[in-house]
């Protein structure tokens, strides 16, 4: 049975050549990535090799994936694991990671869109319990809901017109 | 159209250029590298986001290949017209800047 640890580490969106560092780190002190989901790493205890990571963030739909792949592949990465839009590859060369200027501001529409996601939920959950307390009649409990529902909306219309915004400028700029 | 593709960049310029016949993502890579003479080398995550990109703006499309793990992909009718309009584009500059290099000499 080899041992599996779990790494907590906080990397930033932008730290992305720190992350494949770490991560090389670990697999020549014999950890190998085996998972990985926001903060947390999962790692398999095996051999330590010398070997090198990046990551990818990337909307692949599901008849594209073979493609998406298949494209790393070729230049000689290998995929380790997916989750979500994060993908992580692997190489036993030291090859240069050609800069993907877009990577970054991707993962920046990605963070918007998680961040209206849950505006979103926490509206209409608060709209929802706005219309139970009218419906019971109960006043005091309306009036707290009518504020924290008008706050969630105004930042949901926020994050929606940012994301709006993000995401049209990444589609037309041709970089 | 029109505008869209003021201020194209050099890689997104080449992509274009080497779709003279279907190729897949690897195949427009390694051709970009070579028509550049190793100036403009694109990786992986960069290629696929300006296949994802040139798709939506409907400038290139999916053509069957034999494999079906890559695909293969052309130059659409629009695709063909930003070929045409960044070759304007570039004999401009460069007459431009042909023009400018004359003068420097000419006066120093």
């Amino acid at each position: 049975m080899s041992k599996r640890i779990i790494r907590f580490r906080l990397f930033f969106v932008w730290q992305a050549s720190e992350e494949a560092h770490w991560l090389e780190n670990m697999a020549e002190q014999g950890f190998a990535l085996t998972y990985a989901i926001p903060f947390l790493y999962f790692f398999k205890q095996q051999q330590p090799e010398k070997i090198f990571f990046c990551h990818d963030y990337a909307a692949v739909k599901k008849q594209d994936l073979d493609n998406y792949l298949q494209l790393y592949r070729d230049s000689g990465w290998q995929p380790v694991m997916r989750y979500g839009k994060w993908f992580y590859f692997k190489s036993e060369k030291n090859q240069q990671v050609f800069s993907d200027k877009q990577l970054l501001q991707r993962k920046g529409v990605g963070i918007i869109r998680g961040f209206l996601t849950i505006f979103i939920v926490a509206f209409l959950v608060n709209f929802i319990l706005l219309l139970v307390a009218f419906l019971l009649g109960n006043n005091s409990v309306f009036d707290t809901l009518k504020s924290t529902t008008a706050i969630t909306l105004f930042y949901a219309i926020l994050l929606a017109v940012l994301w709006w915004w993000r995401k049209s400028k990444l589609e037309n700029e041709l970089e | 159209m029109s505008k869209q593709n003021n201020g194209m960049s050099e890689a997104y310029s080449y992509i274009l250029f080497a779709l003279v016949e279907p190729l897949h993502g690897y195949g427009i890579m390694q051709k970009v590298s070579e028509m550049s003479f190793n100036s403009v080398n694109l990786g992986p995550g960069t290629m696929y986001g300006a296949l994802t990109n040139m798709q939506k703006k409907q400038w290139i499309e999916e053509v069957d290949s034999d494999e079906a793990r890559r695909k293969n992909y052309q130059l659409t009718e629009l695709g063909m017209q930003v070929v045409e309009q960044e070759v304007q584009r570039i004999s401009l500059l460069r007459t431009a800047a042909e023009s400018c290099l004359k003068q420097l000499r000419g006066t120093s």
